[in-house]
C-alpha cells in the first residue's frame, strides 16, 4: 500500500521537484519504519508480508513430496497464525495455450500454524521438474505474496493404470486363429494347385504308351 | 501299375482269350484305349458354338459390349468426380457397391452346387448343365470381384491388399479378400479339370474346320494339354479322383466366402448389421441366386444353340425345385432375423426393423418378400406353372428381387442414425442414399458382362462337358434313355463311373481310335 | 461455480472408470491340420504319383506354412509404426515404456449451449467442409422434451472397434492413447465407420477443400488438407498437443465446457485455464462415458447435469 502510493505521488509530479519529493519520501518512511506501525495505521495494511517455500521427500513414502510454506511479515512479527495458502502446481504439459504461461492446478490448501508454517502433502503424478507455488491471499482474495520452488520428482504415482488388453478377436487368440487360417489357405492354394499339375503329369505320363 | 490292380481288371474282361493276351489286352483297355464309345450327336451340338457364329451372336455381343463400356465409362467419370458421385454421403456410407458386391459374388455359387453338390451326390442327370453352371461361375467371380474398385474409395491403393506388410489379419475384408481369391482358384481348377477331355475333341474338330488365326492359337494352346487326353480308364479315373477331391473343397470354399463377406457388415455395433445369423444368410441368399442365374443361363444357351435334346425341361423343373427350397430356406432365415431383432425391442433394432418392413424401405422389402419368397412358391405348387417358362421367370424375377433384396441389408442399418435421445427418438435424422447414373451404369454393366462373357467362352470351350455326357452315356441305359424316359426315377440312381463297361478284345481293338 | 471449480482438494486415488485390469487372455493356440485332412475316397490310383503321397506332401508344406504363417503374422502384428509417435496399438503395460501422457477430454454438459464454436473453430483450423465434423455438436431431447446438446468429438476409445477392421492398417492407436488415420493409406473401404458406434467418422466423398502451406506435413497428427477418398475424423489436434496447446474446439468453448486432459498426469485444462485436477473432477462429478456398453472405453467423459440420457443403455446386438 505505501509503495503504491508513493508511486502515485511520483506519477503527479516531474523534473527537479520529483527528485525533492522522494527524498522527503524517503525520510519520511525510514521514521515510519521506527514508529510502531500498528498504532498508525492498523496492522493489516502496514505488514508486508513474505512466503517461502519448500519442497521436500516424505522419507516413509517416496511418491510424496511435503510442501511446507512459511509465512513471515516484516515489518512486525504480526499474525501470521491461521492464514491460508494454496498450493498450485503449474500445469507445464499445457503451458503453449496460454502465452507460454503455464495454468497452475490447485493441490492443496492449508492454514498456518503458530509459527506461521502450513504445509500439505502431494503426490506428484509425473516424473521429473515441477514447478510449485505458495500463495497467500487477503480476505477479499489480494494476493498477498507468492513464493515458487522446483522439486524435481524421482517417482510418482499414475491415477490412470495404462492401457487395457483389448477384447476383440485381434486381442485375444485372434492371432493364432489367423496363424491357423493362413495355413489352411497355404494348403488349400497348393492343394488346388496340386491337383491341376498333378492331373496333367499323369495325362502326361500316360498319354503316349499306347497311343498308334 | 502293379500286378495286382491288373488282376482286379481282369476279372471284368472276356474270357474267351488266353491269359497272356488277355492280360495285355487288359493293359491296353486300361492304360491306352478310350473305353467310352463316342458320340458323335453330342459331340456336334457342343461344339456348335465354337464353330458357329450366328448373326445374333454378333448382335448379342455388340450389344452387350456397348453396356459394359457404358459402364466402364461410368466408373471412368466416377474416378474424375469422386466416390460422392455415386449418391453417397456420411450417412449412406455404404449402398449400391456393396449390395452389387455381394450379390455378383453370390450367384456364383450356381456352379457350386450344379457341379460340386450334384457331382457327390452322384446326380447323373447334371452332366449337361456342368459346363455353363461352372462357366457362370468362372464368368461372375472375377465381376463380382470387380465391384471391389468402385467400392473403394481410392482404388489405386488396391495394391495394398497383396502387400503383406500392409495386412491386418483382424479384417473381415483382408479374408474377404483371401477368400475369394482362393475360391477364383478353385473355380478355375474346377473349369479346366474337366475341360482337358474336351480340348482334345475341340482340338479335332478344329482340324476339320477352317483354317484361321483364331483356330490356330487354339490349337497350339489346347495341343499343350488337350494331346495328352487319351480316355483310359487310368487317366479317366485320374480326372474323378481329382474332381472329387475339388467337389469336396470347393464346398467349405463357396460357404466362406460369403460368410466373410457378412463378416464385413457384422463385424460393427450397428442395429441389423450385427447378425449371428448373417453368414447362414448370406450363404443360403448365395447359393439362392446362383441357382437361379444357373437356370437363366441355361435356359438362353439352350435357346441360343439349340440344346433342347440335351438341356431339356426336366432339368428346368430339377432346378427349379432346389431353387424353391433355397428360397424358402432364404425366407425363413430373413423371418427369423426380422423377429428376433424385433424381440430385442432396443432402440436401434426396434427403429431399424420397422423402418424395414413398414417404414422407408417398405417397397423394396415387400418386393423381396413377394418377388423372392413368395412367386417361385407359387410357379413350382401349380402343375400349370411348373414349366421352363414359369421357372425361367421365375428366376428371372429371383434374381431381381434379391438384389433388391441386397440394397435392404446394405442401406437401412447404415442410413440409421447412431446418436439419438434415447426417449425421444423423433429428433434423430435417416440418412438417404440417392441413386445417381454412375452406379446404375456400373451394375447394368456388370449384368451385361456375365451373358457377353459367356457368349466369349464359348467360341473357345465346348458348351456341353462331351467327355463326362458320353460316359454317362455309355454306362448302362445310357444318357437319352435318363433324358427321354418320363417315369424314370433319377434319384435313386447311384450308378458310378467304376463300372466301367464291359469289353471284349475285339472291341477293345475296334474302338483303340488313337 | 466456476471458482469453486478450482478449489477440488486433493482426493483419495478415486477410482475414474479408467483403472481397467490388464487381464491376458491371449492363450497359445495349437496348429492342427486335422480338418484340412484330406478324404479317402477309396479311388485307387494307378500312376506313379500316388493321391496319398501327393497329399502327405502337400500336408506337411502346408503345415510348414501355417508355422510360418503363424512367425510372419507375429512380424506382421508388431506394428512398426514407422513415422508416427505411435508404436503399438495395444502396448502393454510396462512402466518402461510408458507414454508422457495419456490425452482425454472432458465435455461437462452442464455448460454447453448448442452454439457450435467448437466446430466452427475446428473446422476452420483443419480447413474441412460443412459435413466433415471432427466434433459435432447434437440436439437431443429428454424425457421431459427439454432440449440439451451433446458435443461429440472422436471418443479415442482405449480399445477402438475401428482399428481391427481396416484390412490395410490405416487405422492405429498410438501409445498417447490417440486414434489415428494414416490417409496415406487408407483404401477407403469404409469399414471403419461401419464399426464406429459414435459415428465419428466421415469420408471425404469428393475434392477436400485445399488448405495452404502447413506448419506440418500431411501426417496422421495433422491430416491438413484431407485426402480424398479416405476416411477422415477428429485427432485431439495431434500435432498441437507436444507444443502444449490444447485443441481448437477446446481453446475456442465460450462456455468452457470443455476440457481437454491428461490422465498421466491427471489433469485438465479449458479455455480459460481453469485447471483441474482430473480423477477428483470425473469422481465429484459423476462422470460418464459414451455408450459404454459397446466395450470401446472412450476417453471422453461427460459430466451430466440436465436429466440427460446418453445412449448407454442399448445393448450392442
Amino acid at each position: 500500500m505505501f509503495a503504491t502510493n508513493l508511486q502515485r505521488y511520483r506519477q503527479c509530479h516531474t523534473g527537479r521537484s520529483r527528485v525533492a519529493l522522494t527524498a522527503v519520501a524517503m525520510i519520511v518512511g525510514i521514521l515510519l519504519a521506527f514508529i510502531d506501525t500498528s498504532v498508525a495505521f492498523g496492522a493489516q495494511s502496514v505488514s508486508n508480508y513474505s512466503i517461502s517455500l519448500n519442497a521436500a521427500q516424505v522419507p516413509s513414502n517416496p511418491k510424496q513430496v511435503t510442501l511446507t510454506a512459511q509465512v513471515s511479515a516484516t515489518g512486525r512479527t504480526g499474525n501470521t497464525t491461521g492464514m491460508t495458502v494454496d498450493f498450485y502446481l503449474a500445469a507445464s504439459q499445457f503451458a503453449g495455450q496460454f502465452g507460454g504461461k503455464a495454468p497452475l492446478l490447485l493441490v492443496g490448501t492449508a492454514k498456518t500454524d503458530a509459527s506461521g508454517v502450513a504445509t500439505v502433502t502431494y503426490s506428484p503424478t509425473w516424473k521429473g521438474a515441477q514447478s510449485l507455488t505458495a500463495q497467500i491471499n487477503d480476505a477479499s482474495g489480494n494476493t498477498l505474496a507468492t513464493a515458487s520452488t522446483t522439486y524435481t520428482a524421482g517417482s510418482a504415482s499414475f491415477p490412470f493404470k495404462g492401457t487395457l488388453q483389448s477384447k476383440r478377436p485381434d486381442g485375444m487368440l485372434g492371432r493364432w486363429v489367423g496363424g491357423i487360417l493362413l495355413g489352411i489357405l497355404a494348403i488349400l492354394w497348393l492343394m488346388l494347385i496340386g491337383s491341376a499339375v498333378r492331373v496333367n503329369l499323369i495325362f502326361k505320363r500316360t498319354s503316349h504308351r499306347y497311343a498308334r | 501299375m502293379t500286378r495286382k490292380q491288373v488282376e482286379k481288371v481282369d476279372t471284368t474282361a472276356s474270357t474267351t482269350i488266353d491269359d497272356s493276351r488277355a492280360e495285355e489286352a487288359m493293359s491296353i483297355a486300361y492304360d491306352g484305349v478310350d473305353p467310352v464309345p463316342a458320340r458323335e450327336d453330342i459331340r456336334e451340338a457342343a461344339m456348335r458354338p465354337v464353330l458357329q457364329t450366328g448373326k445374333w451372336w454378333w448382335t448379342a455381343t455388340i450389344t452387350l459390349s456397348v453396356v459394359v463400356i457404358a459402364g466402364i465409362f461410368a466408373w471412368i467419370m466416377q474416378l474424375r468426380d469422386g466416390l460422392g458421385s455415386a449418391g453417397y454421403n456420411n450417412q449412406a456410407f455404404w449402398a449400391i457397391y456393396e449390395a452389387d458386391l455381394v450379390a455378383f459374388i453370390g450367384v456364383t455359387y450356381g456352379g457350386a452346387v450344379v457341379s460340386a453338390v450334384l457331382r457327390l451326390t452322384k446326380a447323373h442327370w447334371r452332366a449337361p448343365l456342368t459346363r455353363i453352371a461352372e462357366a457362370t461361375a468362372l464368368v461372375t467371380l472375377p465381376i463380382g470381384m470387380m465391384f471391389i474398385i468402385p467400392h473403394l474409395g481410392e482404388s489405386p491403393r488396391i495394391w495394398e491388399l497383396v502387400w503383406p506388410p500392409y495386412w491386418n489379419l483382424s479384417s473381415p475384408i483382408l479374408w474377404d479378400f483371401f477368400a475369394v481369391s482362393t475360391y477364383l482358384l478353385a473355380t478355375m481348377v474346377f473349369f479346366y479339370l474337366p475341360l482337358i477331355p474336351d480340348l482334345k475333341i475341340t482340338l479335332q474338330r478344329l482340324s476339320n474346320g477352317p483354317d484361321n488365326i483364331k483356330t490356330r492359337i487354339c490349337k497350339k494352346l489346347y495341343s499343350i494339354v488337350g494331346n495328352n487326353w487319351v480316355g483310359s480308364i487310368a487317366q479317366r479315373r485320374t480326372l474323378h479322383g481329382a474332381l472329387g477331391l475339388i467337389s469336396i473343397m470347393i464346398i467349405p470354399m463357396a460357404v466362406s466366402v460369403h460368410s466373410v463377406l457378412s463378416f464385413a457388415f457384422s463385424s460393427s455395433s450397428r442395429a441389423g448389421y450385427l447378425e449371428t445369423i448373417f453368414p447362414v444368410l448370406f450363404v443360403v441368399g448365395a447359393l439362392y441366386t446362383g441357382v437361379a442365374l444357373v437356370i437363366v443361363m441355361a435356359a438362353a444357351f439352350r435357346r441360343g444353340y439349340g440344346l433342347e435334346r440335351y438341356i431339356t425341361g426336366k432339368h428346368f423343373v430339377r432346378l427349379g425345385f432346389i431353387l424353391v427350397a433355397l428360397g424358402a430356406a432364404y425366407l425363413y432365415l430373413t423371418f427369423t432375423e426380422y423377429l428376433v431383432d424385433g424381440y430385442s425391442g432396443t432402440i436401434g433394432n426396434a427403429s431399424w426393423v420397422y423402418q424395414t418392413i413398414l417404414g422407408r424401405y417398405w417397397i423394396p422389402f415387400w418386393f423381396f418378400v413377394v418377388g423372392a419368397g413368395i412367386l417361385p412358391l407359387a410357379v413350382l405348387a401349380f402343375k400349370r406353372l411348373r414349366n421352363t417358362k414359369g421357372i425361367v421367370t421365375a428366376s428371372v424375377i429371383v434374381l431381381l428381387a434379391m438384389w433388391v433384396k441386397r440394397l435392404v441389408i446394405v442401406i437401412p442399418p447404415a442410413t440409421e442414425p447412431l446418436i439419438k435421445s434415447p426417449l425421444n427418438t423423433a429428433n434423430a435424422t435417416w440418412g438417404t442414399y440417392h441413386f445417381t447414373w454412375i452406379p446404375i451404369f456400373i451394375t447394368l454393366a456388370a449384368t451385361a458382362a456375365i451373358p457377353l462373357l459367356m457368349l466369349v467362352l464359348f467360341k473357345f470351350v465346348p458348351i456341353l462337358p462331351v467327355a463326362e455326357m458320353e460316359e454317362m452315356a455309355a454306362e448302362d441305359g445310357g444318357l437319352e434313355e435318363d433324358l427321354s424316359s418320363p417315369d424314370k426315377n433319377y434319384y435313386s440312381d447311384n450308378r458310378q463311373i467304376k463300372r466301367i463297361p464291359k469289353m471284349t478284345e475285339r472291341q477293345v481293338r475296334q474302338n483303340v481310335r488313337y | 461455480m466456476a471458482s469453486n471449480r478450482q478449489k477440488v482438494h486433493l482426493p483419495d486415488r478415486a477410482g475414474t472408470g479408467t483403472d481397467r485390469g490388464s487381464g491376458n487372455i491371449g492363450l497359445p493356440g495349437v496348429a492342427t491340420d486335422q480338418d484340412i485332412t484330406p478324404d479317402k475316397d477309396g479311388t485307387k490310383n494307378h500312376s506313379g504319383i500316388s493321391r496319398r503321397h501327393f497329399l502327405e506332401r502337400a500336408g506337411i508344406v502346408g503345415i510348414a506354412g501355417a508355422l510360418a504363417g503363424g512367425g510372419v503374422l507375429e512380424a506382421l502384428t508388431e506394428h512398426k509404426a514407422a513415422a508416427t509417435t505411435g508404436t503399438a496399438v495395444h502396448s502393454d503395460d510396462d512402466a518402461p515404456a510408458k507414454a508422457k501422457h495419456q490425452w482425454c477430454m472432458v465435455i461437462d454438459l452442464r455448460y454447453c449451449n448448442g452454439c457450435k464454436v467448437c466446430t466452427m473453430s475446428c473446422q476452420t483450423a483443419h480447413y474441412l467442409h460443412k459435413d466433415q465434423t471432427w466434433i459435432d455438436v447434437f440436439t437431443m431431447k429428454n424425457a421431459s422434451g427439454n432440449t440439451y446438446y451433446m458435443p461429440r468429438p472422436c471418443m479415442m476409445c482405449e480399445d477402438p472397434p475401428c482399428v481391427p477392421v481396416c484390412p490395410v492398417k490405416a487405422n492405429f492407436r498410438t501409445d498417447e492413447g490417440l486414434v489415428l488415420v494414416r490417409q496415406d493409406r487408407c483404401i477407403g473401404t469404409r469399414i471403419c465407420m461401419n464399426a464406429c458406434p459414435y459415428q465419428a467418422r466421415y469420408f471425404n466423398w469428393g475434392p477436400p477443400k485445399s488448405a495452404p502451406r502447413q506448419p506440418f506435413p500431411q501426417e496422421p497428427q495433422w491430416p491438413v488438407p484431407q485426402v480424398e477418398g479416405t476416411v477422415g475424423k477428429c485427432i485431439f489436434c495431434a500435432a498441437m498437443l507436444p507444443m502444449g496447446k490444447i485443441p481448437e474446439c477446446v481453446g475456442n468453448c465460450p462456455m468452457d465446457a470443455l476440457y481437454m486432459g491428461d490422465l498421466e498426469t491427471d489433469v485438465a485444462v479449458n479455455a480459460s485455464g481453469q485447471v483441474i485436477k482430473l480423477s477428483a473432477f470425473l469422481a465429484n462429478n459423476d462422470a460418464v462415458k459414451f455408450k459404454e456398453s459397446y466395450g470401446t472405453h472412450p476417453r471422453v467423459f461427460y459430466i451430466l447435469g440436465h436429466d440427460q440420457d446418453l445412449d448407454n443403455d442399448e445393448e450392442a446386438g
